[in-house]
């Protein structure tokens, strides 16, 4: 494990020279300022073009922006960073300014902190079923009043309740990212000898070096990083620099979940029914499937054949996902939702694998779609160049390496939630069981669906 | 004046004034109405695209070639309402007044394998404006894309001829209820929101419990 402790001795070497570079960039006073104001601004570009720009998906730099770059990348940055975007995402600074010019600060309403978590999941299912009815990715429009609707709700819960209400709570993309961060290379924690004796607790209520955090975290309680956008304000604001930023193996903290919530492992499983619905709509056998769809459903409207093999796709893997727990929760004598749970986290890396592998195929065959939309925006069309990166089969290779890296991740996951639940090797061995089954059964559905030919995006 | 005040004054200003700016800008009327320039000569016509005389082909009987000129308001066509004028003269170049036009815009949308849908029919009821020679109708189009235009004429002397002309309509930019009801949401939680903050105490600062 590559632990380093980047303020080991933090009472004593507190602001010295001899800080880590990544600690002094969260501890600088043009952090994060200096990343949320460019993206604020590249913001306003995309959401002129989606509304205002060409209409042809094709034409319009903020479609290449939201779907060519911005969504195949952001998962990586979740892996890589944790939910580092968060603390530079534009809805974020909105909702300060906002909230700075007109908030009230209400705290957040007891209902909304105990169901947040599932309206976000509900919110995502919905924005994803939309998307493919309504065609919100293949339509500037559509992906404009997408941002709009953000954008609203943002400036609502911004102006009327405290801190970042929106992105704990609310944000559809915070379930994805919360879960997805978890398997992230860094961590950001408090070292609970330090914080022992403090009583000033200046990372969660602030300082005038900095605001408390503004996703509600207490740093010398927090375990995941599901909540920490490393915005760097306990940084800051902590007087004993208590804070540090370690690396750690990727998918570590899923080993461990102390609390394992149901409604965290049903997103990870739904999102990996999504993955499939996104990547059969965009084969060429999908036009077959409707077909038939039409015929058993006796009508032809896409409204209805989606609705049906969305909610197949979620229902299916969400069923095989119980039956997988049923089957393990017997050998260990636990309840199926238990197990559901509890190893639900497992899913997350090949969640992640999916996720990056079917829009890296959007990344490199259509990337330089950015270059091209963004140069028409400087009046300089580019005719009949490909926007493509990397050739189709290159990518495909890169897709197979993802997807095997992801199974065989998950694996390890399933199998190390396994041994840290249970003492006994042969209980351990026989939750797991039902598990390996599962997750393999994902990989080779994933591996044949990115077999097959795919669709473009612009 | 403290600089939050400013801010405030000026975000308020520069929301009041996107929504208002683009209502007005972007509001269509009825024909005739602000909004819409009325093409009251042949000057205004913004290059009339020259309609394909079907019947010439067919119908060799026709002695007299009526000329028929297009013009619509806005040009091009967008989503949402407009106005499609005819104006038919004489080879010698006099408006011909008592033609019976019939015009409908037809659309086969194309929906990428994701289903079928019928083709988009809209008549448009033609009818004789007061200059002579002008005949114009009004055409919401609830679709953007290609769209063909059909027309029949029957002249004062009993001739017919018909026209197909393909007509493209773009999308101008989102929906400007759409855009107010967002705005108005917006205006209203940041009411309430003063509101409350002068009939309310609140903090936040209730650390979590468990700390």
């Amino acid at each position: 494990m590559s632990k380093v402790n980047l303020n080991p001795n933090p009472l004593k070497q507190a602001k010295t020279g001899s800080e880590p570079l990544i600690k002094r960039i969260l501890r600088s006073p043009w952090y994060p300022g200096i990343l949320q104001w460019p993206t604020l601004l590249v913001f306003n570009l995309v959401i002129w073009q989606l509304l205002w720009g060409p209409k042809d998906a094709h034409d319009n730099f903020g479609t290449a922006m939201t779907w060519v770059i911005w969504w195949p990348v952001i998962p990586i940055f979740f892996m890589l960073l944790g939910r580092f975007w968060c603390a530079v995402c534009p809805f974020a600074t909105i909702s300060d300014l906002f909230q700075k010019w007109f908030g009230t600060n209400l705290p957040v309403p007891r209902w909304l902190k105990k169901y947040g978590i599932w309206i976000i999941d509900i919110a995502f299912i919905v924005i994803t079923w939309a998307d493919h009815v309504y065609g919100i990715v293949e339509s500037p429009r559509g992906s404009g009043y997408l941002l709009l609707i953000i954008f609203t709700g943002v400036v609502v819960a911004g102006v009327l309740f405290s801190r970042r209400t929106w992105c704990r709570y609310l944000c559809f993309l915070g379930g994805l990212s919360g879960n997805y961060s978890r398997a992230a290379v860094v961590e950001l924690r408090a070292t609970p000898e330090v914080c022992k004796n403090c009583r000033d607790l200046a990372c969660y209520k602030g300082n005038e070096k900095a605001p408390g955090c503004p996703m509600f975290e207490v740093p010398r309680t927090m375990d995941s990083n599901a909540l920490c956008n490393f915005c760097g304000y306990c940084v800051k604001s902590c007087p004993n620099d208590s804070i540090t930023i370690k690396t750690r193996p990727a998918t570590k903290e899923l080993w461990f979940i102390r609390r394992p919530k149901l409604e965290e492992s049903f997103l990870a499983v739904v999102i990996m029914g999504i993955v499939f619905v996104q990547n059969i709509t965009m084969l060429d056998v999908w036009d077959t499937i409707l077909k038939t769809l039409e015929k058993l459903a006796g009508t032809d409207s896409y409204f209805v054949t989606f609705t049906i093999t969305f909610i197949l796709a979620m229902s299916l893997t969400v069923a095989a996902m119980w039956f997988t727990s049923f089957f393990s929760a017997r050998g260990t004598g636990e309840r199926a939702w238990s197990n559901f749970a509890k190893f639900g986290y497992a899913i997350i890396p090949l969640d992640l694998a999916g996720h990056v592998a079917h829009n890296l195929f959007h990344l490199l065959s259509e990337g330089l779609a950015v270059v091209f939309t963004g140069m028409a925006l400087l009046g300089m069309e580019v005719h009949d160049m490909s926007p493509a990166i990397l050739g189709d089969e290159a990518i495909q290779i890169l897709q197979y390496s993802l997807i095997v890296l992801g199974t065989v991740a998950s694996l390890y996951t399933a199998k190390r939630i396994a041994v840290s639940n249970y003492q006994e090797k042969a209980k351990a061995g026989k939750a797991f069981l039902p598990y390996l089954v599962f997750i393999l059964l994902l990989g080779v559905i994933n591996a044949v669906l990115f077999y097959l030919p795919m669709a473009h995006r612009m | 004046m403290p600089t939050g005040r400013i801010y405030q004054a000026a975000v308020i200003a520069a929301l009041a004034l996107f929504f208002f700016a683009n209502l007005s800008i972007n509001t269509w009327a009825s024909p005739g109405k602000k909004g819409h320039e009325e093409p009251q000569a042949k000057q205004d016509l913004v290059a009339p695209p020259p309609l394909q005389d079907s019947a010439r082909e067919t119908e060799p009987q026709i002695k007299r070639e009526y000329r028929v000129q297009l013009a619509t308001t806005p040009s091009p066509l967008v989503k949402g309402k407009n106005k499609v004028s005819l104006y038919i003269s004489t080879p010698e170049g006099q408006p011909v007044e008592n033609v019976l036009v019939k015009g409908v815009l037809r659309m086969e949308p194309e929906m990428k394998g994701h289903g079928k849908m019928p083709a988009i029919l809209l008549d448009l009821p033609f009818a004789a404006q007061a200059e002579p020679g002008w005949y114009a109708s009004g055409a919401v189009l609830k679709h953007d894309g290609s769209w063909s235009l059909e027309l029949a004429l029957v002249y004062p002397d009993g001739q017919e001829q018909s026209f197909a002309s393909d007509l493209a309509v773009i999308d101008e930019g989102p929906n400007k209820l759409v855009l107010a009801a967002f705005g108005s949401i917006i205006a209203g939680a940041i009411l309430l929101a003063q509101v409350l903050k002068r009939t309310l105490k609140t903090s936040d600062e209730e650390v979590p419990a468990g700390e």
